[in-house]
């Protein structure tokens, strides 16, 4: 016992190391999504964010039993992230500041990660006609101020009175 | 029919559960195409990872179990306590009064 834990802490220290290099990138990506900062520059929130979900993660590695490493620090970020919502309301520049943090976190994880609408519900603990109109309202909210002509319908006709 | 305005998605597949109404691009027919239009905003280039931040999560992580592992040798220590506790009640009785030791010596007969 004593004599194998070196080495499996090793081991474990080079499969995580190997998971961060592949996924770092998407995953710092979702959490400055998540916190309303730009992408292109540091994103200090962000980085925490994604370092406390990467350290649970971690701690839980010879746990995981074929879990996806990838989707437990998701899920962690989640959760981490509606508990310390309040701090992440304030607008910070990014793609989606503008949004609530709510709607940010249905936003990402069902048209950025794909998670399945029940899924999201599940996780998130709301009931999934809540997590449906939630997605809607973003994904309006976004459209609207990305063009803020509208390409449909109704737009504004040149006819002559 | 034709939409100038929405852009064609060769592989992305109309879900089953939402109608296609044509001509009407507005009604709630079309969540499909606005959400692929959001999919595409949202597929931005991955910013840098700082080079440190598996090496930090790791540590982080160390550090959690650690005190994770504390946690529960104290929760065993504790539980070991009470069980050694509670023995010594079973066996001892400390509520009941002493033995008494004080018979007189029987002597005369």
């Amino acid at each position: 016992m004593r004599e194998r834990r070196p080495a499996q802490e090793r081991r474990r220290a080079r499969e995580f190391e190997s998971f961060v290099a592949g996924a770092g990138g998407r995953l710092l990506y979702a959490a400055t999504l998540l916190t309303g900062e730009p992408a292109a520059r540091p994103a200090p929130a962000a980085e925490e964010l994604l370092l406390r979900a990467l350290s649970r993660t971690y701690a839980a590695w010879d746990r995981l039993h074929g879990d996806d490493p990838y989707e437990r620090t998701r899920r962690e970020m989640a959760t981490r992230f509606t508990h310390t919502a309040r701090r992440h309301r304030r607008p910070r520049g990014g793609l989606l500041d503008r949004l609530s943090p709510q709607e940010r976190l249905v936003l990402v994880l069902r048209l950025y990660e794909d998670v399945a609408e029940e899924q999201t519900a599940a996780q998130l603990g709301l009931p999934a006609e809540r997590v449906h109109a939630l997605c809607l309202r973003a994904v309006a909210d976004l459209r609207s101020r990305r063009r803020p002509e509208p390409p449909p319908a109704p737009a504004p006709e040149p006819s002559a009175p | 029919m034709s939409f100038p305005d929405l852009p064609d998605l060769p592989d992305l597949p109309e879900s089953p559960g939402t109608p296609w109404v044509a001509g009407l691009p507005d009604v709630p027919g079309l969540p499909d195409r606005k959400e692929a239009e959001v999919r595409r905003m949202l597929a931005g280039p991955y910013p840098l990872v700082p080079p440190d931040l598996a090496a930090r999560a790791a540590d982080r992580g160390r550090r959690l179990l650690a005190h994770r592992t504390l946690l529960h040798r104290l929760g065993w220590l504790l539980a070991l306590l009470a069980l050694a506790a509670l023995w010594w009640l079973v066996m001892d009785r400390p509520w009941l009064p002493p033995p008494v030791h004080t018979t007189p010596p029987v002597e005369g007969w």
